[in-house]
């Protein structure tokens, strides 16, 4: 009998505890509880301690500034997994009031589904806390989507100076000479890959594609991916077909072998670090953690990718990364204090605590100073000739393509303009299946645009 | 009187107890079943009629999605590696599981320590087997082809993850080598349960090894056969996902691509949780249909006559 009562009463726990599980959430951050406010913070992860500590510090200085308000941050997953999460708490019912992700998530994803406010106006006080041109990345139809708080990016290659030194190279200027250098690397120091690429992460070959079809396209790369968007062209012409093949020509020609197929990150730096690669591409994000690896073994330099053919010239890609928005299921409220909260964590001392930690080579708040590591004012020298990544102007669905096709370009399974037909067969599929469309804005119904905009004062 | 009522009462209450009891005892699986596994479902298949990218309003298409699949040549060549995939790593779960198996049976020393390291890979997580392994094949300071040219077999050596034809076998042979010693102990019991008589008498008939083997062993482990092929196949056709993408996210060259993890691509990096969810549902009919299949002409009762 104990035991038939004991058996009952742990099923009514489990029954309880299931529906507690299954139907718990609701609000947690509705604006008044208990007269108190609430903000709520959904970040992704943050790579260091003491960036985490910053933001505690800053978010502390707030509530201790404005009585009764209490600053929820959440950090979880990565920065393309935000979406997700935020579509969870949609479900949910739950109010996210800000998201911290990359800026290309924030164009590409959240501002075209209608998941962030419209902060134009709302910033407009605070613009010229930004460096010149940095919010332009946020800017999508002439409305601000989202801040930039993080540093600005820009992409290189990184060699081993002191082996190409030893062994008499120059920084290579041209295709020709970085074959050269890397025939030269491989002969002397018995090394299999002169330079070694981390392209088992689908991006980087999307953002070898932007480096080779900035050069093809005659720097124009930007405003031919907007008209092919628009509908206006074909991906399949001769640009973009001898931007894949200038790729493939980097294998064919020895430059790389198929092991940077299946090379990450964290290989790709352990390579070099261990001089059994020469070379990697990467961006100014990469130079810290690889100065710290390579531990003062050898001196490491930086050049922009060579001319891949006559008449080319380098284009390097980049932005000003780590975007900040407003989530549209805010508590609309409370908008008031969602403003002084953009105005507080922009201000110079919040800024300070927050982003100097990062060590940012190009900062996006003008009261960060920049950090002064070796190789830095060449970085910045490279600004000139950067361009925003084109992963923020197109779907993930492209860039998915992009990656793949680059993959088999490489490894010879398909040929160039097979290639580009693919990229074009997925937009068009987008077209198709989801009615794309690159200009977005242009088709929103005034009940959307009432939903992003901020409520008047 | 009073007391023969209140004793009618207490019986009256017994049995309604005794009748609630058992429906008490399963309420809570039936609530968690319900919870996730059947709303999750009911609620895909009213999804797959929508435009949806989980943020934005769901727009109905009507059958659309399910269209749209029908000429998504991604989803159909997916479908064919998962089909591909299944059908080799069952091979090799059960070819393997069976060759150990045999070599336990026959085992004179440390058989408990040889169990123990065959069966050891079955407790580790299939992204601590994608890692290890991921690392093992890694091009360039990866056991294997370290190894291989070491031992003066330059010839072999690969891309074992970045060779699109190859690939694909790379990340089957971890599925295999993961799983076999759970066969294993399958089939080490299904041996074991054969009566020695049997073989003693086919000897004194004259039956040599093979005969032996097609003769008594496989007839006398047909249930064991059975409960492992379905287990293999079940397992590698819906549970493929973890190993994919986390020893090659589907690369290169879409070379593994699995259904799964082109349907989590639809769902989670391009917000297409409509398609996703046709995707889902096709799947989950042929799944449905080929699973059926197997049971019925597996489980036939003359598959079991001695």
């Amino acid at each position: 009998m104990l035991k038939k009562k004991m058996a009952l009463l742990l099923s009514a726990a489990l029954v309880a505890g299931a529906a507690m599980t299954g139907c718990g959430g609701g609000d947690s951050s509705g604006g008044d509880a208990a007269g108190d406010k609430e903000l709520t913070i959904m970040a992704a992860s943050m790579r260091l301690e003491s960036m985490i500590d910053g933001w505690n510090q800053m978010i502390t200085n707030f509530e201790d500034a404005n009585e009764g308000v209490k600053v929820n941050l959440t950090m979880q997953g990565e920065w393309s997994e935000i979406p997700q999460y935020l579509a969870q708490a949609r479900m949910a019912g739950q109010t996210v009031d800000f998201v911290r992700t990359s800026g290309g998530v924030i164009r590409s994803t959240l501002a075209p589904s209608g998941a962030l406010m419209d902060i134009t106006d709302t910033m407009a006080p605070y613009a010229d806390r930004f460096v010149e041109g940095t919010l332009d990345n946020y800017t999508v139809g002439g409305h601000l989507w989202g801040i930039p708080y993080g540093e600005t990016t820009t992409s290189c290659v990184y060699y081993n100076k002191t082996m190409f030194d030893e062994l008499g190279l120059q920084e290579p200027k041209t295709l020709d000479e970085l074959v050269h250098c890397a025939d030269v690397i491989k002969e002397k120091k018995g090394i299999k890959n002169a330079w070694i690429h981390q392209g088992a992460i689908v991006d980087y070959w999307q953002m070898w594609f932007e480096e080779a079809y900035g050069q093809t396209s005659g720097h124009e790369s930007i405003a031919k991916a907007e008209d092919w968007l628009s509908g206006n062209s074909s991906f399949v012409n001769d640009e973009t077909v001898t931007a894949f093949a200038k790729i493939r020509e980097l294998f064919d020609r020895g430059v790389l072998t198929s092991d940077s197929l299946d090379t990450d990150d964290t290989a790709m730096k352990a390579l070099f670090a261990q001089q059994q690669a020469a070379m990697f591409y990467g961006g100014t994000w990469e130079y810290a953690p690889t100065l710290e690896i390579v531990d003062g073994a050898f001196e490491i330099g930086v050049f922009l990718w060579p001319s891949l053919g006559e008449g080319m010239s380098a284009q390097a890609c980049g932005a000003a990364d780590d975007g900040f928005a407003v989530a549209s299921n805010c508590n609309k409220d409370n908008w008031d204090l969602i403003a002084k909260f953009l105005d507080h964590m922009t201000n110079e001392e919040s800024a300070n605590l927050t982003l100097g930690p990062i060590q940012p080579i190009i900062p996006v708040i003008k009261t960060v100073p920049p950090v002064d590591l070796p190789c830095a004012q060449e970085m910045v020298s490279f600004m000139p000739d950067t361009i925003m990544f084109l992963d923020w102007l197109w779907p993930s669905e492209i860039n998915n393509t992009l990656g793949n096709q680059i993959a088999g370009v490489t490894a010879g399974h398909i040929t160039p303009e097979a290639a580009a037909q693919a990229v074009q067969d997925t937009y068009e599929k987008l077209v198709r299946e989801n009615d794309y469309s690159y200009n977005w804005y242009d088709k929103w119904t005034e009940d959307q645009w009432a939903e992003v905009t901020p409520p008047a004062k | 009187m009073l007391t023969k009522k209140s004793n009618s009462v207490t019986l009256n209450n017994k049995r309604l107890k005794d009748k609630i009891f058992p429906y008490a005892m399963v309420a809570p699986s039936v609530i968690i079943f319900t919870l996730f596994a059947v709303y999750p479902f009911l609620m895909g298949i009213y999804i797959s009629f929508f435009r949806w990218d989980g943020l934005s309003a769901m727009q109905y298409v009507g059958t659309q999605n399910y269209s749209n699949v029908f000429i998504d040549s991604d989803y159909w060549t997916a479908l064919k590696h998962t089909f591909f995939y299944a059908f080799f790593v069952t091979v090799g779960k059960n070819v393997l599981g069976f060759i150990l198996a045999k070599l336990m049976m026959d085992l004179v020393f440390a058989k408990g320590f040889f169990r123990t390291i065959t069966y050891m890979p079955v407790t580790f997580s299939y992204v601590v087997c994608g890692m290890l392994w991921a690392w093992i094949f890694n091009p360039t300071f990866g056991l294997l082809n370290n190894f291989l040219s070491l031992v003066g077999a330059d010839s072999l050596i690969m891309g074992w993850l970045s060779d699109p034809k190859v690939a694909i076998y790379s990340v089957m042979w971890v599925d295999i080598w993961r799983w076999a010693g759970f066969h294993m102990v399958l089939y080490l019991a299904g041996l074991q349960a054969i009566p020695k008589d049997y073989y003693e008498a086919a000897e004194i008939d004259g039956a040599g090894p093979v005969s032996k083997f097609f003769k008594i062993t496989i007839p006398q482990l047909n249930s064991v056969i059975v409960l492992n092929i379905l287990m293999a196949v079940t397992g590698a056709l819906v549970s493929n996902y973890d190993i994919v993408n986390v020893m090659t996210g589907g690369g290169p060259f879409g070379s593994t691509e699995v259904a799964l993890t082109y349907i989590y691509r639809n769902a989670f990096e391009f917000y297409n949780l409509g398609k996703a969810s046709a995707m889902s549902v096709i799947l989950f009919g042929l799944t449905l249909i080929f699973g059926a299949i197997q049971i019925f002409s597996m489980t036939r009762d003359e598959n079991y006559d001695s």
